[in-house]
């Protein structure tokens, strides 16, 4: 049997897990369902009457899945934060502690917990709350008609890549400088997997309001950087470098490189931190 | 075997040592009875055995192995019951299909039979017990576990009367030879019956490591009048029924059972070591 990581183990593990956090995940759809809802209907019933039929519904879908996809991107992106929230008490702890499991199966089944299962329980109660709102809308209007906001959402993403790798810019646009669509979806990905790699780190290091002090930290560590980083940055592009068109690319290239270096080395101080954790710690860090 | 070499320890964010240069060594085929005062590190010693702490400096070995590790294959064969614990929102049923894999000697006949002894079902739904029935479900759990090393941190705490008696006939009847058995109580009524060996703790030292045996070789427990002091009284202490006296014990007559609550004052004031 590896001691590291065994497969089967690993699957008895979720099975246990799934066992004592089925509860709370029911909970947080039911709440996620709840909170959309009625955000749709309230939407719904305010400009029930303000445009004409199909082209207010369309509006109206289009505003409300913006909000949707950004609720998504920030409860997502935030809940990383929740990765230890099954530690809370000192009971909580030996439980999860005492199960003979390795650190890294257990700090997986929580990953996992808080990306894919947080993801599922968002997905489902978006589901139920469009055929709420669908519900709602024709008991307000009188009229049946497939307005789906997560139909509106598939097709607005689909939208946006299809745009992204058609799009060709005007010679003289500075936007030439980057003419890779792969390159741009690699930052916007790279991109959100260190906002929450970040916040993974703040939810395995702080004892408690993991989210709020992590938010803070983010909002601290940028604005110094901004302050003393800056200037420098804009030295550096005054500088005479040769490449041309291409430099924007190789910066990009490098900040790329940077971000994902560092977002695998935030997973692992994660993982190491989560390691050295005890049962009982009177400090306001995990240290 | 349990190895304890020289460990300092103190809280995370506190100063004071729980434990300075503290060693101590537990060997299988025995049930130790873990006392002290309050705020003595009786339950911090049973986590930091189990590796849920960390000790500042030096090391604890479970049959040769870092305790702080956490090694899956050592961690399968340690079971605790701490004093307070959360069951999740399942039948008892689901809860041992599901828990009950991570231990290779699981006995689902030992099982049953603390269950019987407890008077419990299978059926039960966690969320449904009080905090007593609680208790005698993971107790049933630990024991058909089969770990090597059970620790038990104040198992009686909760039980009534009756759930006393059935703790003892359930450890009794279900305890292996091979494992070793920490309780740490503050009710030594409830358990001293049990116990094989003494371990009293008192300001991060070991104040007895003595078997009961060792005990009751060396020492008379009893009661006396006032009348009947003489000079091989060691200990006394004035109770209803006359002076609760530790005595020395003369070689050839009969052994007497431990009174644990009075040897355990007679350590403590450094009266017997």
């Amino acid at each position: 049997m590896n001691n590291t990581f065994d497969m089967k183990r690993f699957g008895r593990l979720a099975a246990c897990h799934l066992a004592d956090t089925w509860k709370a995940f029911v909970k947080q759809t039911l709440g996620i369902c709840f909170a959309l809802t009625i955000s749709y209907c309230f939407t719904v019933w305010e400009q029930r009457n303000l445009y004409p039929a199909v082209a207010g519904i369309k509006h109206t879908n289009q505003l409300l899945c913006g909000f949707t996809l950004l609720a998504f991107y920030v409860f997502i992106t935030i809940s990383a934060a929740a990765i230890f929230a099954n530690m809370k008490t000192k009971q909580q702890r030996i439980t999860f502690m005492m199960l003979p499991a390795s650190n890294l199966e257990k700090f997986l089944i929580r990953f996992l917990t808080v990306t894919i299962g947080y993801f599922l329980c968002f997905t489902t109660g978006f589901i139920m709350a469009d055929i709420l709102q669908m519900t709602f809308r024709t008991a307000v209007t009188g009229v049946f008609g497939f307005h789906s906001i997560v139909w509106e959402a598939i097709r607005t993403i689909w939208e946006f890549l299809t745009e992204l790798f058609s799009y060709t810019p005007p010679e003289d646009s500075p936007i030439l400088l980057i003419r890779s669509p792969l390159l741009i979806l690699l930052t916007i990905i790279i991109g959100y997997i260190h906002i929450h790699s970040v916040y993974t780190l703040g939810g395995v290091l702080f004892r408690k309001h993991a989210w709020l002090l992590t938010t803070c930290a983010i909002f601290t560590v940028s604005f110094m950087i901004t302050i003393f980083a800056g200037d420098l940055f804009e030295k550096i592009m005054e500088l005479p470098f040769s490449f041309g068109k291409e430099l924007p690319e190789h910066v990009l290239g490098i900040y790329l490189t940077g971000m994902t270096v560092m977002t695998a080395l935030f997973y692992w101080a994660s993982y190491k931190l989560f390691t050295r954790m005890q049962v009982i710690n009177n400090k306001w860090i995990n240290i | 075997m349990i190895e304890v070499n020289n460990i300092t320890f103190s809280y995370p964010g506190t100063r004071r040592n729980i434990f300075r240069d503290f060693s101590l060594t537990l060997n299988k085929n025995n049930i130790y009875g873990l006392l002290g005062k309050n705020g003595t590190g009786k339950s911090t010693l049973l986590y930091l055995l189990s590796g849920m702490l960390r000790a500042n400096r030096g090391e604890i070995k479970i049959n040769g192995v870092d305790a702080r590790i956490r090694r899956p294959d050592v961690m399968s064969e340690i079971f605790m019951v701490p004093e307070e614990f959360d069951l999740p929102p399942v039948s008892l049923d689901t809860y041992v299909k599901t828990n009950s894999k991570f231990y290779p000697r699981f006995n689902n006949e030992v099982l049953a039979n603390c269950l019987k002894d407890f008077e419990l079902s299978l059926s039960i739904n966690l969320n449904e017990l009080s905090m007593g029935q609680k208790k005698k479900v993971f107790m049933s759990f630990a024991l058909a576990a089969g770990t090597s090393l059970l620790l038990m941190d104040e198992p009686t705490n909760g039980l009534d009367i009756p759930s006393k008696s059935q703790f003892r006939r359930v450890m009794a009847n279900n305890m292996s030879d091979d494992r070793i058995l920490i309780i740490s109580t503050h009710q030594v009524h409830d358990v001293e019956s049990l116990l094989d060996h003494i371990l009293i703790l008192s300001e991060s030292n070991m104040m007895l490591n003595a078997s009961t045996s060792e005990i009751c070789k060396n020492y008379r427990f009893e009661f006396r009048s006032p009348s009947e002091m003489d000079n091989s009284v060691i200990y006394a202490e004035p109770t209803l029924q006359g002076n609760a006296v530790i005595a020395g014990r003369e070689a050839g007559s009969p052994e007497t059972q431990i009174n644990l609550e009075l040897l355990f004052n007679a350590v403590v004031k450094g009266i017997i070591r």
